[in-house]
């Protein structure tokens, strides 16, 4: 390959690129070229670098073997190599190329506080947007020579790196197999969780994840110990736990920090949130508008009290409050921090008073939606709590025909899909994935 | 091929299922005193069947009676499977139309019975399709979703319970083995499941055991309970002796007025996973007898699933379907005790020619 060929191939390829650079370099009498894009390179830097290497490298072949271990390489991999943010060095007029790790511009975030979860009491570092950063976090903390890291790149336009993490004896053969095999198999370029669901074979309506999301690294580490794989995606800077089972959304690993009473209390409360916002609205509805004479009379005389003047019926009345507190919800994640508690307040006004002032929704409601809120945000990850609260409107809406008994079916319905959910053959529904030789 | 309790739950599921509506109005019918006599004994012939259909069974690992009859030939097979086919949809129609009666009867009272019958017929047939690890997890799911409520239900009943409804406690003459109901009590047995998840599942006869002897304790604890509220003179004028008795129970600290409530959650539940099993049970017969492919078991079940659904629209009133309960009993007795001693026959036989190709 002749420099000129591979420099006017770069020109075409690139040529619209601002941050291209291809610069002839001098070094006594040998001249070389480096390529590379200035945004991901940081190029005075690595020029001082490749001088100071230079100054003890008597011939340039002697240079390029001091740099860099892959040299005369395909044309091909050096334009992989160089969007990969690396340096490539062209000398002797293209004889001799070689990819060389230059010093890069900082592009990634430095180890910081959790974001999107509040540990208490337990360690405060979270993972990154980079793989080998996150791989080293949870190899410092499990230092075991049983602790597999391996990783492919997937994709079509953009080749995704992805890392898979287990530990061998622990994780069942079958389940790494299987993990492997899907992986192989994606051809489609993986932009998100959701698309590496949707590869993992889950469909378009099913609310539940393959994965559990954590960014915590002894988290993590608490789900490599019971024999589940975690997968990184190369920029995004969270664990994908996989099988995702459901009992990870009442029990954490900082549960474990506490005495196991408090941590079976914890758990027990999580549990009662999630049936509360599963169950609560549709239970106001169906007592209210289908089978008011399940309630006891005192209670029943109550509950048409505080309906009394309402315009609207039972259904209507929830569907509009569940609705206002999901947008609120909505609303103060979408918001800036400084506008976000404001919103919260107004929303809070508006539910709270002036709604059951106007006599448009009952005092019990308002009651009943601030339970639901309350109970939807104590579930372990926020995609668990999103579903839960996405399950709770076909319990509401089967509860508004059939009362209670559709409020029962819903739930029973719903718990049977569930239950139907399996990933590489293990149930959703199952506490713990089986170790490596453990007959399920 | 999963090891476990889960056949158990399901077996456990599949009892209490079924004795809501007639086994517990037969036994009040069936004797006088010693109730717990006619359990016993009912209880006890179940147990050699199913002991014997086990053990004839597991003289065929990996099979199950369809591979069975299919070895002992196609047409017998298909003249053996038809009945029970017949059979199990009509158990799945009279299932159906029996509890949303009973749903009716306990929450809607204003709601048309096929409305209540389609909740039951969608939700039954979905469970179904899903295939036989969800049904089995799902009794799992359910056995400690459901129990719970009934063992509430039970113990809450404690206050309104006269020891001396029990009285006498024995009955010497054991008269009720004559009786012209007893039959129908003993076809209330539902274990013939066992013998088609064993191609799929591996279960120990053990687990069965117990499971077997905990549905005896929940069979005595549903004959005695409303026994001991209402007293022998007063239960066999009752529609429903069971229900009347969850509603005799009041309970100051519940808002709730009617215990009834838990005994629904047990009775949907039970509605919906008796079915689906019977169903998956139809669509394994169907496609193993037939030959066809497997991935047009799900349209059988909708097939037949359909095909209770629409018979059971035609069942008028709760008298009819007492009359068709008692008869599916007697059929369902004839497959209890025919399917365990031809399966054993047929191991015998297996057996026999296994040696003399051994000899040979």
């Amino acid at each position: 390959m002749i420099m000129r060929d591979f420099i006017t191939v770069l020109t075409s390829e690139f040529g619209n690129n601002e941050d291209l650079f291809i610069e002839e370099e001098r070094i006594g009498t040998a001249v070389f070229h480096l390529c590379g894009f200035n945004t991901l390179v940081d190029t005075s830097k690595t020029k001082v670098y490749i001088r100071q290497i230079a100054e003890t490298s008597s011939t340039i072949g002697n240079l390029l073997m001091n740099l860099s271990d892959k040299l005369d390489v395909k044309q091909d991999e050096l334009i992989k190599a160089m969007l990969n943010g690396k340096l490539i060095i062209l000398a002797e007029n293209g004889k001799h190329n070689a990819i060389i790790e230059p010093i890069p511009n900082n592009l990634v975030r430095s180890i910081q506080e959790p974001r999107n979860s509040s540990p208490i009491q337990a360690s405060n570092d979270a993972f990154v947007e980079d793989i080998k950063t996150n791989v080293g976090l949870v190899r410092k903390r499990l230092p075991s020579k049983q602790l597999c890291y391996c990783s492919s790149e997937v994709g079509d336009l953009q080749k995704r790196k992805i890392s898979l993490l287990y530990i061998k004896g622990n994780a069942p053969q079958e389940l790494i197999n299987d993990v492997n095999q899907q992986l192989k198999q994606i051809h489609t370029d993986i932009e998100s969780v959701d698309d590496l669901n949707r590869s993992f074979g889950r469909h378009w309506w099913c609310p539940t994840s393959h994965f559990f999301v954590t960014e915590l690294p002894f988290q993590a580490i608490h789900f490599l110990k019971r024999n589940r794989i975690v997968i990184f995606l190369d920029n995004y800077p969270f664990g994908l736990v996989y099988p995702n089972l459901f009992w990870d959304m009442f029990a954490t690993a900082n549960d474990h920090d506490f005495p196991l009473v408090t941590a079976l209390l914890l758990r027990f409360i999580r549990v009662i949130g999630a049936i509360t916002t599963l169950v609560l609205p549709a239970l106001y509805v169906a007592v209210v508008a289908v089978n008011p004479e399940l309630l006891k009379i005192d209670l029943a005389l109550f509950v048409a009290q505080s309906r009394e003047g309402i315009p609207f019926t039972a259904l209507l009345e929830t569907f509009i409050m569940t609705v206002l507190v999901d947008l609120i919800l909505e609303a103060i994640v979408r918001l800036p921090k400084s506008v976000g508690p404001s919103v919260t307040m107004v929303g809070g006004v508006i539910l709270g008073t002036a709604v059951v002032d106007a006599k448009l929704v009952s005092n019990l409601l308002v009651i009943v939606i601030t339970a639901i809120v309350i109970s939807g945000s104590v579930i372990v990850g926020v995609q668990s709590s999103l579903y839960i609260r996405l399950l709770k409107y076909p319990i509401l809406i089967m509860a508004s025909i059939y009362g209670i008994l559709g409020l029962l079916i819903g739930f029973i319905f719903i718990s049977i899909y569930l239950i139907s959910l399996t990933s590489s053959g293990i149930p959703y529904t199952a506490f713990a994935v089986g170790k490596e030789g453990d007959t399920r | 091929v999963i090891k476990g309790w889960q056949p158990g739950f399901t077996f456990i599921i599949m009892h209490m299922g079924n004795i809501f509506f007639l086994y517990v109005k037969l036994v009040y019918l069936t004797t006088n005193s010693g109730h717990w006599e006619v359990v016993m004994t009912q209880s006890l012939i179940q147990f050699l069947l199913m002991w014997l259909y086990i053990k004839a069974l597991s003289r065929f690992p990996q099979n199950d009676i369809i591979d069975i009859y299919l070895k002992a030939g196609k047409w017998i097979a298909f003249a053996i499977l038809l009945p029970i086919v017949v059979h199990l949809t009509m158990y799945v129609m009279l299932n159906i139309r029996a509890h949303s009666e009973l749903l009716e009867y306990a929450f809607l009272p204003r709601t048309p019975f096929w409305a209540i019958m389609i909740l039951l017929f969608f939700v039954s047939t979905y469970t179904s399709l899903k295939g036989l690890k969800t049904i089995l997890r799902c009794s799992v799911f359910i056995f400690f979703l459901v129990i719970p409520c009934l063992i509430f239900i039970i113990c809450s009943s404690m206050t309104n319970i006269d020891i001396h409804n029990a009285s006498p406690f024995w009955n010497r003459s054991f008269d009720f083995i004559t009786d012209k109901n007893f039959p129908s009590i003993v076809g209330s047995s539902m274990f013939l499941f066992l013998g088609l998840i064993s191609s799929e599942v591996s279960y120990k006869f053990s687990r069965i055991v117990w499971a077997w002897a905990l549905m005896v304790l929940l069979f005595l604890s549903v004959i005695y309970m409303p026994l001991l509220i209402f007293g022998q003179e007063t239960i066999v004028t009752l529609f429903l002796p069971f229900i009347e008795a969850t509603d005799s129970i009041e309970i100051t600290w519940f808002p709730l007025n009617r215990a009834t409530m838990f005994f629904g959650i047990s009775l949907v539940a039970f509605a919906v996973l008796f079915n689906a099993l019977l169903l998956w049970m139809i669509g394994q017969m169907a496609q193993k007898v037939t030959g066809c492919q497997k991935a047009k078991i799900p349209l059988v079940i909708i097939a037949f699933s359909v095909i209770a659904f629409i018979s059971a629209l035609f069942i008028p009133n709760w008298v009819w379907i007492e009359k068709l309960l008692l008869w599916n009993s007697i059929v369902q007795l004839c497959a209890i005790v025919f399917v365990p001693i031809s399966i054993f026959l047929i191991s015998f036989l297996h057996k026999k020619d296994v040696l003399e190709n051994e000899n040979f």
